[in-house]
């Protein structure tokens, strides 16, 4: 994120230095002077009333000499460049932009070249066949797209000559084609970066041609919209937080900018845009604070050593029971024990990347205790399943499910606290699951939790429409529809109170919170990205099973001999080890505890002997520093 | 008190201190109180409200998603479990939070014993 930071500023300048705007505030007012004008006359002059009138040109009797050569000739003679050069046989066609410039052409016809008398013909229009419009677009992009600033300059289409030869300004109807067409083959182009998009000049008076430019381009860091014909802030509406990633936006000389609420719409709509119209409206460094949390995300914390394993593994395996048959984990709850659930219906912000837009809690909501919605005592009362029987009966009625924190854990995030008065520890897991089957009963024994809900609807309208946030509708309608059970991905905070009973962990109290997908739910994405990067380089280095422990059945607190820690010992990316070397830091780690650099220097001055290092271990563990061992 | 008001008043009550005014929320806490803040541990009220206080934010507001409570143990303690969204400096986008309250009776009130706060980068 710090380095769009840097370069995002840099790209703003490439914009305005490629539409020559000029950088000096004070000359804002005065949009044609120098800058747009030198532009102007780099371009051959143009009558409007041409425009629409490209000509097919044919030529034969060239083929002693090559297309190059004869495009030459027919250069020197008529001052012309024939484009969109396309052979048929011997005959060569290309296209001039009006009947003046075919007529100059026209000259060349009877002339010798290489040894024949050329045949130059104007022929009747032809519509290029798809493909060729295609690879026609894809080369006005290429000419269009710098490399070094990373940008596509669209600006000023109209005068674009490859455009206006090929009859693609024609009409109303093929320019309002042309920019959507442009986009599109622009964002499929491989190996093109684009940050920054050149908009300038092109009579916008709205946004229409150019809709689909946040969902090509969502993550855009300049846009260029200046010297169009822009004057209100609604035809944006459509934009909002769509560019996810967007700094700078330069609208100068259009009338919207003198509406008061300009600066004030524009921020909503671009949720992180810095500089509107060289000025800069939001603070980079808050910015930056907002999207990340001043606090360091960590995606573990245990509060010492021995929750770091018995956390890890208590999860590990309760997950893997929920996931396949939730009745093995019933001899886990007590007749005290206690289970309650909340559905959170609120709809993910648009601009998170990969969130469910519609999710889905019918199979939830007849259970939800959320008592920001219940109000009810006697609903609130039932809801709180309590005792293994009752809680049996809730599992049941969720769909089944599917965990992925042994494949996929960066996207899990988990702690364990101490929780001295009962001896016990309290773990809480937020991440995802999928849901992958309709519950094995459909709520027939639950008559009683459903009907009591109806109670409740007027109520939890009341209070939905007082939120700002907006909320599934299936979170009003509490009868359980197929419309809204929709298997699908859901996230969900869980938090267990674990209690230590004969040799085994009971669970005392159990707490859930279901929630609409989101993805990265718990790191930036760069840092993800990175970890990502980490945990595949380990996989590649190690066995993936080694990442969690193999998985134990139920009860899990009896073989504590597996010693874990979820998402593997993090090793360094660029770590230069052989796979003898990795699996014997892990399994020193395993037994250690230590941290990855601790670890290896202990297998280091160990030779690399296991017995050697364990001995090494033990006889200078009291003289270890706490921050040897992993925390 | 039944336990479901009191982690009601108890919610409302925090987070309306926390967004005036979050200097004040010491006593809320005690000595052997724990805040457990992302990968932070502080033990004891004036250490917590330290932290709460230097985080580098000015105006903070939090809008609650969902509230439930649990009975923790027949002395009447009381588990709250908290998601919501973080709102910092009146910016739009929020950010997703998700905090457990432990909170024990003394007379005729009630002190935050465990406060386990996390974060969830996208809301």
């Amino acid at each position: 994120m710090n380095r769009s930071v840097s370069t995002g500023n840099l790209l703003g300048m490439a914009i305005r230095n490629n539409v020559n705007m000029n950088n000096n505030p004070n000359n804002m007012n005065n949009p044609v002077d120098n800058g747009m004008n030198n532009m102007m006359t780099t371009l051959p002059p143009n009558d409007p009333n041409v425009i629409n009138t490209t000509v097919k040109i044919g030529i034969r009797h060239w083929q002693n000499s090559n297309q190059a050569d004869l495009l030459n000739f027919i250069y020197r003679n008529s001052g012309i460049t024939l484009q969109n050069i396309i052979l048929e046989g011997p005959l060569l066609v290309g296209f001039v932009p009006n009947r003046i410039q075919a007529d100059r052409v026209m000259k060349c016809d009877g002339m010798n070249y290489a040894g024949n008398r050329l045949k130059v013909e104007i022929m009747n229009g032809r519509v290029p066949t798809t493909s060729n419009t295609v690879e026609f677009l894809r080369n006005v992009i290429l000419k269009r797209y710098d490399t070094q600033s990373k940008m596509l300059n669209l600006g000023d289409l109209y005068q674009d000559q490859d455009l206006i030869s090929k009859g693609m300004l024609a009409s109303v109807s093929t320019r309002s084609r042309t920019f959507p067409a442009l986009i599109k083959i622009a964002s499929e182009e491989p190996g093109m970066i684009i940050e920054s998009v050149n908009l300038a000049d092109n009579q916008l008076r709205d946004i229409t041609p150019i809709a689909t430019l946040p969902k090509y381009f969502p993550h855009l860091k300049n846009l260029c919209l200046a010297n169009n014909q822009i004057s209100r802030t609604t035809v944006f509406d459509s934009w909002r937080n769509k560019f996810i990633d967007l700094k700078e936006l330069l609208m100068l000389n259009n009338s919207v900018i003198k509406y008061h609420g300009y600066k004030n719409d524009m921020l909503k709509i671009f949720p992180k845009l810095i500089m509107l119209d060289n000025v800069m409206v939001r603070d980079q460094a808050k910015v930056n604070a907002i999207y990340n949390f001043p606090v360091k995300l960590q995606q573990f914390f245990f509060e010492n050593n021995q929750l770091s394993s018995s956390a890890g593994e208590f999860v590990t395996n309760f997950l893997n029971c929920w996931d396949n048959d939730r009745t093995q984990l019933l001899p886990l709850y007590t007749p005290d024990s206690q289970f309650s659930m909340a559905v959170d219906g609120s709809i993910p912000s648009v601009s998170v990347t990969n969130s469910d837009q519609t999710p889905s809690f019918g199979y939830y909501i007849p259970y939800s205790r959320n008592m920001t919605k219940i109000s009810n005592d006697r609903t609130r009362q039932i809801r709180l399943a309590k005792g293994s029987n009752e809680i049996a009966n809730v599992f049941q009625n969720f769909p089944k499910t599917k965990h992925y924190l042994q494949s996929d854990p960066i996207d899990y995030k988990m702690e364990a606290i101490s929780f001295p008065q009962i001896n016990g520890f309290m773990v809480t897991l937020h991440g995802y699951f999928e849901e992958v089957e309709k519950p094995q009963s459909s709520g027939s024994g639950n008559s009683n939790t459903i009907n009591n809900n109806n109670n409740n609807n007027s109520n939890d309208i009341v209070r939905t429409q007082q939120r700002s946030r907006r909320y599934a509708s299936s979170y009003n309608n509490t009868s359980v529809s197929s419309g809204s059970t929709r298997l699908s991905k859901k996230c969900f905070d869980r938090t267990w109170t674990l209690v230590p009973m004969n040799n085994t962990i009971v669970i005392a109290s159990e707490m859930l919170t279901v929630r609409a997908f989101t993805s990265n739910s718990w790191a930036p994405v760069d840092e993800q990205q990175q970890q990502q990067q980490k945990q595949k380089q380990q996989q590649q280095q190690m066995n993936p099973p080694s990442l969690m422990p193999p998985i134990l059945t139920p009860p899990p607190s009896q073989s504590l001999g597996v010693p874990i820690t979820p998402g593997g010992l993090q090793l360094p990316p660029n770590v230069n080890l052989n796979q003898q070397q990795i699996d014997l830091i892990n399994k020193l780690h395993g037994v250690t505890k230590l941290n990855y650099q601790y670890t290896c220097m202990l297998a280091e001055q160990s030779s690399w002997n296991f017995d050697q290092a364990v001995k090494n271990f033990q006889m200078s563990v009291n003289n270890l520093p706490r921050e040897a061992f992993i925390q | 008190m039944d336990f479901n008001a009191l982690a009601q008043q108890f919610t409302e009550f925090y987070y309306n201190q926390f967004d005036s005014d979050r200097t004040q929320l010491g006593n809320l806490y005690r000595d052997e109180s724990m805040l457990t803040f992302e990968t932070t541990q502080l033990q004891g009220a004036k250490n917590i409200v330290e932290k709460l206080v230097s985080l580098p934010f000015q105006k903070v507001s939090h809008r609650i998603t969902t509230l439930d409570a649990q009975p923790a143990s027949s002395n009447g303690d009381v588990l709250v479990m908290i998601t919501g969204d973080l709102l910092i400096d009146e910016e739009q986008n929020p950010q997703r939070f998700s905090q457990v309250f432990h909170l024990i009776p003394e007379g005729s009130s009630y002190y935050v014993f465990n406060d386990i706060f996390r974060l969830n980068y996208s809301a």
